[in-house]
């Protein structure tokens, strides 16, 4: 039997709590008490690199890349 | 993917003509190409004089700079600065086009700034933020300044002075790192409310077509499609959080979770059900993904890139197959096929084009992409640090993070954690392995055409014929072929400059990149809304897939780096030299 929605919307909201308290708390405390997360984090936010992206082209640095190793290996 | 019961067949009945207006395969491709269409018309179809002169002078600046110094000169930096700024996204219709598929921005505490920014806020953060761009300016004209007088020094010995050549070089760097802080564009207002409403419009018309010859009723995809991006929406607001983002987890991970949220929660709205098309939007994102995997890429890096990303790459796939089917019993192929995929080629985007390829569940692509990421945020920050630590050379620890941090995102920050040097290396091997994704999918498709779907119907031992396969082969993966070779033919025929200029940052990131994000965002909502929790953890059964993945991904780590130093210190020293 399909529970209430008073049930279903309370289970939602319980959801978001901790969902909440992970993007707001956890994540946050996580990233400033490991050294190496921190270090991390300043060179993301640095060179706004998005850790995230799927694929090459939504990188800039991999045309600055590729530019950089073809160009040393032609103008060297 | 299917989200059919296995024991229905699927596609058993013959190819027909009316297929090309009936069927989703065909209708991804016809809505691919319509936008990669528009994007070549709009971006490359005509090479702008500006942009020929501005190559060849700055290629000509090069060569003489390579001719008269042993190291790379202030003049060479500048001339490749120059074609660096040559941008075909940068036109009119480019920047329109931007505005309306832009996504909501970077927020920390606040998610409305995600969608509005005021012009006040925007012009107190900016004037916040000027000391220190003024700062970092006069760093950046000191560094070069002191860059020009120990060039000079090491020109006016001839460049015969090793001492003065090697602090020539080292100011140089040092000027450039100091650039580097003073690139960022200043904030601006934003308001995505209205360009969001009017994208959204666009999206039911672009989908709405092909779901109407389909059969479906488009006014109920219309009203159904409004919910999807709306969630859609909050899944990119969620992944553009600064925390999130640092984590690497993205609005696909944030649409899954969202979607999930709400089906095992309060129910997926049944209005809302007409417009979760999970493989519509998908076959479509692969078929203008085709686009961004362009072959002439492969030589990048020369012979070394090859071998570390195509060579290396395949064996792991296979061998982590084979290591699922016949040691860890996985029972479902299409499963394992996608976190091999996922783990050996580039991970997310390799997981959908494989799982599309061979049809698997969208519970086992849920399952892939959500191993992947927790290990790629492991390893984004581990990797670099015991490289560190261990003191491996920039360019041996670039290609061993380039070939086995599965997200290319992840292994840009994590190369250039290590250094400049590191991050060209690892995002150029990681460029190359996306390129593999093409090949990937099409021999799934055809791996599992011709031998996996006839054993599973008991027509093993018995010829397939080309007929059958046809039927069988999922379309849309010629789709994403053709996409793929018509674009590396148009890239290879520009040169890797203008092919930079016009194809990366006109065609791909001025159209088919935004448009094939939206795809997959939309995508993933369907998949989270569709989801249900329990059906999810079925496929934890005795923790396989882990298991699965981390031995994968220990072997991946072992044969990366061997071949790495193999390839650029041992076998081609003098391009690893050059780099």
């Amino acid at each position: 039997m399909r529970p209430s929605f008073c049930s279903r919307l309370t289970r939602l909201g319980l959801a978001l709590a901790v969902l909440l308290g992970i993007v707001y708390g956890l994540a946050p405390l996580l990233l400033n008490s490991f050294a190496p997360l921190r270090a991390y984090d300043q060179i993301v936010r640095e060179t706004d690199i998005i850790p995230g992206v799927l694929f090459y082209s939504e990188v800039p640095q991999t045309r600055d890349a590729e530019m950089n190793n073809r160009d040393s290996i032609r103008y060297r | 993917m299917s989200t059919e019961n296995t024991n229905v067949v699927v596609d058993d009945g013959r190819a027909k003509f009316s297929d090309l207006w009936k069927k989703e395969d065909y209708w991804a491709i016809w809505l691919g190409f319509l936008v990669l269409i528009i994007g070549y018309t709009l971006f490359a179809a005509q090479t702008p004089l500006k942009f020929r002169e501005t190559v060849t002078t700055a290629n000509q600046i090069m060569a003489a700079a390579a001719e008269k110094a042993p190291f790379k000169t202030i003049e060479w930096y500048a001339a490749q600065e120059s074609k660096k700024k040559l941008r075909a996204r940068d036109s009119s219709e480019g920047k329109t086009i931007a505005s309306y598929t832009r996504t909501p921005g970077v927020w920390k505490d606040n998610p409305l700034e995600s969608f509005y920014v005021a012009k006040e806020d925007v012009d107190a953060a900016n004037a916040r933020a000027k000391p220190v761009t003024d700062s970092a300016k006069a760093a950046e004209a000191a560094t070069l300044e002191n860059a020009k007088v120990a060039q000079k020094a090491a020109e006016d010995a001839g460049y015969k002075d090793s001492w003065l050549n090697a602090e020539a070089e080292t100011k140089i760097n040092a000027w450039r790192k100091a650039k580097g802080t003073t690139s960022k564009a200043l904030a601006k207002p934003m308001n995505l409310f209205p360009t969001l409403a009017v994208f959204m419009v666009v999206l039911i018309v672009f989908f709405g077509i092909g779901m109407a010859f389909m059969g479906n009723n488009i006014a109920q995809f219309g009203l159904a499609f409004i919910g999807v991006f709306v969630v859609a929406n909050l899944a990119f607001m969620m992944g553009s959080q600064t925390t999130m983002r640092t984590y690497g987890i993205n609005a696909e991970a944030w649409a899954i979770i969202i979607g999930m949220l709400i089906a095992n929660t309060v129910g997926t709205p049944s209005v809302i059900k007409p417009a979760i098309q999970t493989e519509y939007y998908i076959k479509t994102g692969l078929v203008l993904l085709g686009a961004e995997v362009l072959f002439d890429k492969i030589v990048a890096i020369g012979i070394p890139g090859v071998f570390v990303a195509w060579v290396v790459t395949p064996i792991v796939l296979v061998t982590t197959y084979i290591f699922g089917q016949k040691v860890l019993k996985i029972s479902s192929k299409t499963l394992n096929i996608t976190i091999s995929a996922d783990m050996s080629v580039c991970g997310t985007s390799a997981a959908i084009a494989t799982a599309a390829a061979c049809r698997a569940k969208k519970e086992e692509l849920t399952l892939s992409i959500g191993i992947s990421l927790v290990f790629t945020a492991i390893m984004m920050v581990a990797m670099p640090a015991f490289i560190k630590a261990v003191g491996i050379p920039e360019v041996l620890g670039g290609a061993w993070i380039g070939g086995t941090v599965d997200s290319t995102g992840a292994v840009a920050a994590a190369g250039a954690f290590l250094g400049e040097k590191a991050m060209y290396v690892a995002a150029t091997i990681k460029m190359i392995q996306n390129v593999l994704i093409g090949v990937t999918a099409f021999f799934v498709a055809l791996y599992w055409t011709t031998k996996v779907e006839p054993a599973e119907q008991g027509m093993s031992g018995r010829s397939v014929g080309i007929g059958e396969i046809w039927n069988r082969f999922p379309k849309f993966v010629i789709g994403f072929l053709v996409a793929s070779i018509l674009a590396s033919m148009l890239s290879g025929s520009l040169g890797p400059d203008l092919s930079g200029a016009m194809v990366n940052e006109g065609l791909v990131r001025g159209i088919a990149g935004p448009v094939r994000t939206w795809c997959f965002v939309l995508a993933f909502t369907s998949i989270g809304l569709g989801t249900n929790f329990r059906e999810l953890a079925h496929y934890f059964k005795g923790g396989k897939p882990i298991i699965l993945y981390v031995c994968g991904q220990s072997f991946n780590l072992v044969l990366t780096l061997l071949m790495a130093y193999i390839m650029f210190y041992l076998v081609f020293p003098d391009i690893t030299a050059k780099i």
